[in-house]
């Protein structure tokens, strides 16, 4: 009896005190994310409606399909979103994240685990990659959006720093060739937003990381169908256009090729994601 | 004295907790697809999960009603496969369409009805569409002005805790792996 009661005061001291560190340590990540996060939400670009003639989609006799206006994340989903988004999904973390739903490389640079998975000290900024597509669709769903479509994506990525649609200037798509001809790597590359936005006031769509679409199962490209073993007539129901509405695009041919090479649960060290919105979420 | 009892009361919690979990654990692997929770509707305006069929073998497929060319040599082929595994109470036959938009419960009925097979229809929105597409690794397209669905054709076998255990790619593949699984 006289044990307990000198025993109890000290282990309330004790717990306090260790309760108050933990606390104390948490904080300052959890606050610096949930402050980069915030931030980041705020950063939409509305984009207006137009007539756009993406590399592959268009039928026999279709000239342009109509994309309706949407919004778009300004940047790339940044670490500090994920992993804002992980602390309140835990389910989504490093190590409890489901084989189903990713393959092992996921967040394969990240420390700690479930809801404590943190990236790399110093890369809060930097685009977030190594998660799969279930893990990009989950993220903008909880940001009351979703990944944009290929033909979302590839209509805002057709603009220039002047131009809102230069998919055919030889310079520009030189350019984009340029950086798809350099290697990367993970954590090879900078923050988002250091570069020059694009006519929309989008940026990083080309030159810092590939981003994964709603629809990239929906890309047939040719040689893709001759691998099935079946003649392409057998491979499709309908009338697909199975060749390039520009040839000259080499640019856009690459990034349907990596497309069409992917699996919803695969994860590599230069793929993140964005978020689109339908109607009415714009930036102020 | 009381600390014996404490510490036994303890262990007790701790044992028991360990069995209870270990006896949830008992479920699903963690590949099986009907870990996915998704909204379908049936050929008969039902609303189900796929977990609906969890102890059965599931022979599945995707394809939509208007479909011309391919889709017709599908429900061949699968008409095949159940002929080839014969009467079995433990199999199940589910296609799922692609066409969110046209393919009502209704038009999956009447689908039904002329094809004259016993299966189940599902449809869904295309959000679930797309996540079954992807889980099932079929690739689809829905042209934005003609509505002509694209698609890859492959028949999925999935075992009876709902993982993928058998895929045939395209109208040649031999329909015998799947067969053979389900018989073996």
């Amino acid at each position: 009896m006289n044990k307990r009661d000198k025993c109890a005061p000290l282990l309330k001291v004790l717990a306090k005190i260790f309760g108050s560190a933990v606390l104390l340590l948490s904080l300052p990540t959890a606050a610096s994310s949930e402050q980069c996060s915030n931030e980041a939400k705020r950063q939409n670009i509305a984009i207006g409606s137009g007539s756009f003639a993406p590399l592959y989609g268009l039928a026999p006799g279709q000239t342009a399909f109509f994309v309706k206006s949407f919004a778009i994340d300004k940047y790339p989903v940044m670490n500090c979103e994920f992993q804002e988004f992980v602390r309140n999904n835990p389910a989504y973390g490093k190590g409890t994240m489901s084989a189903l739903l990713a393959d092992e490389q996921y967040l394969n640079t990240w420390s700690g685990e479930g809801a404590f998975s943190t990236p790399p000290q110093g890369a809060e900024k930097l685009p977030v990659v190594r998660v799969s597509w279930f893990a990009a669709t989950a993220f903008c769903r909880a940001r009351g959006g979703t990944l944009p479509t290929v033909l979302q994506w590839e209509y805002v990525a057709a603009a220039s720093e002047r131009k809102k649609n230069a998919s055919r200037d030889p310079a520009f798509i030189d350019k984009i060739l340029a950086w798809y001809s350099r290697p990367s790597g993970d954590g090879a590359f900078s923050e988002v937003g250091k570069g020059v936005p694009n006519a929309w006031g989008v940026h990083d769509l080309h030159g810092l990381v590939w981003e994964w679409t709603y629809d990239f199962n929906s890309v047939f490209v040719a040689g893709d169908s001759r691998r099935d073993g079946d003649s392409l007539k057998n491979m499709f129901c309908g009338s697909a256009a199975l060749s390039s509405a520009d040839k000259a695009n080499y640019a856009a041919y690459i990034r349907y090729a990596l497309r069409n090479s992917l699996k919803a649960g695969y994860t590599t060290g230069n793929l993140g994601f964005r978020c689109a919105y339908s109607g009415s979420k714009r930036s102020k | 004295m009381l600390r014996y009892l404490a510490a036994i009361l303890f262990v007790s919690i701790l044992g028991v907790s360990t069995f209870a979990e270990a006896q949830g654990e008992a479920t699903l692997p963690v590949k099986s697809l009907y870990n996915v929770a998704m909204q379908w509707t049936d050929d008969q305006g039902r609303k189900v999960e796929l977990k609906k069929w969890q102890g059965r073998f599931v022979v599945m497929t995707m394809a939509y009603t208007s479909c011309g060319s391919t889709c017709p040599v599908t429900i061949e082929r699968l008409k095949k496969i159940a002929t080839a595994i014969g009467d079995r109470s433990d199999v199940s036959f589910v296609i799922v369409s692609f066409d969110s938009a046209s393919d009502t419960p209704k038009r999956l009925a009447q689908y039904k009805a002329k094809k004259e097979v016993p299966w189940d229809f599902l449809a869904g929105e295309e959000k679930e569409v797309r996540t079954l597409s992807l889980l099932l690794d079929i690739a689809y397209e829905k042209n934005l002005i003609s509505g002509e669905i694209n698609h890859s054709n492959k028949i999925v076998l999935l075992d009876k805790q709902g993982e993928i255990a058998v895929t045939l790619e395209g109208l040649n593949a031999e329909t015998a792996p799947l067969v053979d699984y389900v018989k073996k």
